[in-house]
């Protein structure tokens, strides 16, 4: 026995594929709008989420590099650039003097080559086993020595050879262990001890490749992460290492204030992206409510015949709504698979061309934003068809059956 | 005509698939070691040729009265056409470096023209018979 609402249903469907090319224009609408929210909330939260947790990972509050690598510096540890920039040891001992500073730990920035002599083109990074209060929290969680001299850990995207070595410039060094997966930068890095890098820049391609370095690797630093004390502000010890050390080739800035250039870049972004929607909404609104308009007008005759054989306004309203509903859910449920399948499918060229260190991915996520942009899509379509929807009610059913435009 | 459409653009898809990865955007160039994207575009060869054979037999069909015939094809000739995706995101792959050839070219042509074709085979499968 079929119901008022199958019947209305099956109706709406019938009247929607009577006009193939009209309905698949107003889907492709929907289509547009719930596509382009889904990727556009991918990226941005990808790349706010990337900034989190780089924050988070580098544990440091106070970042001290040299004054002319700053820009350097946060490239380096948030888009993974390799980089080697060095300053003078010798700024460590005043650093440590200062008050409000709960610990310091120096670490030294060092590339391979994508070149035969090297494994992997990789940034390695010198770390002070005594003082280092980033990479050995890790290890002692997991209960991993500390790399010795000839011994390195590797980052979670690195491939781990069979033979447990790799190579820089010809030389080989043993892989003792691989960090879990961070999300940062640090999981395209390896991690070795003054000693490990001293070999390294003793060894002949590397001469060959940088000549004979000024400075011993013990000698050298290329940026310290400074631990502020509990209630401190990181941004006055920052002021406050600056005017102390005025005259050294080195700045400190508070980690946020570091990444303050990435952090603007997706507020910007962000924005960009709300106001582009934002028009978008409304495009595909004014669209859809003049491609209603135009088909309801259509067919006032046979709302018209529908109202005298005892149809009520009530329901002819209704299956204007179903029409509406039918179309968002189509468009919105094609809109967010093939935006959710596009991501997938090119996540590394995405990645690469708008230079994202890392994608949102994870199905949980996906199938969040993908209910919330089906929903708003879906919205906006019963908005749009709302309007003709309110007319049919409004209009009598005598100037129904008469024709012509409401 | 409409019928044409869809095996045209998988023979052009497969000539594509074939001719590509060794000219127009190759995959990473074999070294000492050779990659396991090589493999994965070779693997592509073979599903090439058995599309451009499908939209061939496909594009002789196009006039037949008969849609049944016609709509097999179009069903087998959509899942060859996305076995290519298979291939690069899940059964062989690339490098890990998202930058290498592989990665920033080869896989994303491929994956692009394997969905060209696999959508020209879906608006076939909705095709009714003349």
């Amino acid at each position: 026995m079929h119901t008022w609402y199958s019947s209305l249903g099956r109706l709406a469907q019938a009247n929607l594929m009577r006009r193939p090319v009209r309905t698949w224009t107003m889907i492709f609408f929907v289509w547009a709008l719930a596509f382009c929210l889904f990727i556009s909330s991918v990226l941005l939260d990808s790349f706010s989420d990337s900034l989190d947790r780089t924050l988070d990972r580098l544990g440091a509050d106070i970042i001290v590099v040299p004054q002319e690598f700053a820009r350097e510096a946060a490239d380096s540890l948030f888009l993974g650039e390799l980089n080697s920039f060095s300053f003078d040891r010798k700024w460590l001992e005043p650093l440590s003097q200062i008050e409000g500073i709960e610990a310091l730990t120096p670490q030294t920035y060092l590339t391979s080559l994508d070149a035969t002599c090297c494994s992997v083109p990789t940034q390695m990074i010198v770390i002070d086993p005594e003082t280092d209060f980033i990479i050995k929290p890790w290890l002692e969680a997991e209960g991993l020595p500390l790399p010795t001299r000839g011994q390195l850990y590797i980052g979670q995207q690195i491939i781990r050879p069979q033979t447990q070595k790799l190579s820089f410039f010809g030389e080989d060094y043993e892989i003792i262990g691989q960090l879990e997966r961070t999300n940062t930068s640090f999981d395209t890095c390896v991690f070795m001890t003054t000693e490990t890098a001293q070999d390294v820049m003793d060894s002949d391609l590397y001469l060959d490749a940088f000549g004979k370095p000024e400075h011993a690797a013990k000698d050298l630093v290329s940026s310290v992460m400074i631990k502020a004390e509990e209630g401190t502000d990181s941004k006055a010890i920052a002021r406050r290492i600056n005017f102390l050390l005025e005259d050294a080739p080195i700045r400190a800035y508070a980690t946020l204030d570091m990444f303050a250039d990435f952090s603007n870049s997706v507020q910007s972004l962000g924005n960009y992206s709300d106001l582009l929607l934002g028009i978008l909404v409304v495009l595909v609104i004014i669209a859809l409510l003049s491609v209603f308009s135009i088909t309801v007008n259509e067919r006032t005759h046979e709302f018209g015949v529908l109202s005298i054989l005892g149809v009520a306004k009530s329901r002819l309203s209704l299956l204007i709504m179903l029409e509406g509903l039918l179309l968002g859910l189509v468009g919105s449920v094609l809109g967010v698979l093939s935006a959710g399948l596009g991501l997938y499918i090119f996540k590394i060229p995405l990645m690469l061309a708008l230079n994202i260190p890392r994608l949102n991915a994870s199905p949980g996520y996906y199938l969040c934003l993908g209910l919330r942009c089906l929903l708003f899509a879906l919205a906006i379509s019963l908005l749009a068809s709302l309007y003709s929807a309110l007319r049919i009610g409004k209009t009598s059913s005598v100037n129904l059956l008469r024709g012509g435009e409401m | 005509m409409k019928r044409k459409v869809p095996s045209i653009i998988s023979l052009i898809v497969a000539i594509l698939l074939v001719l590509g990865p060794h000219t127009i955007f190759p995959a990473c160039p074999g070294m000492e070691k050779v990659m396991k994207c090589h493999w994965a575009v070779q693997a592509v060869v073979p599903l090439a040729l058995i599309l451009a054979l499908l939209a061939f037999l496909q594009l002789r069909q196009s006039t037949s009265p008969q849609i049944c015939c016609y709509r097999s094809l179009a069903l087998v000739a959509l899942l060859t056409s996305l076995m290519p995706l298979l291939l690069t995101l899940v059964l062989i792959g690339g490098c890990m470096n998202p930058e290498m050839a592989c990665n920033s070219r080869a896989f994303p042509a491929l994956n692009v023209l394997a969905i060209l074709s696999a959508l020209g085979q879906v608006f076939a499968l909705t095709l009714k018979a003349e």
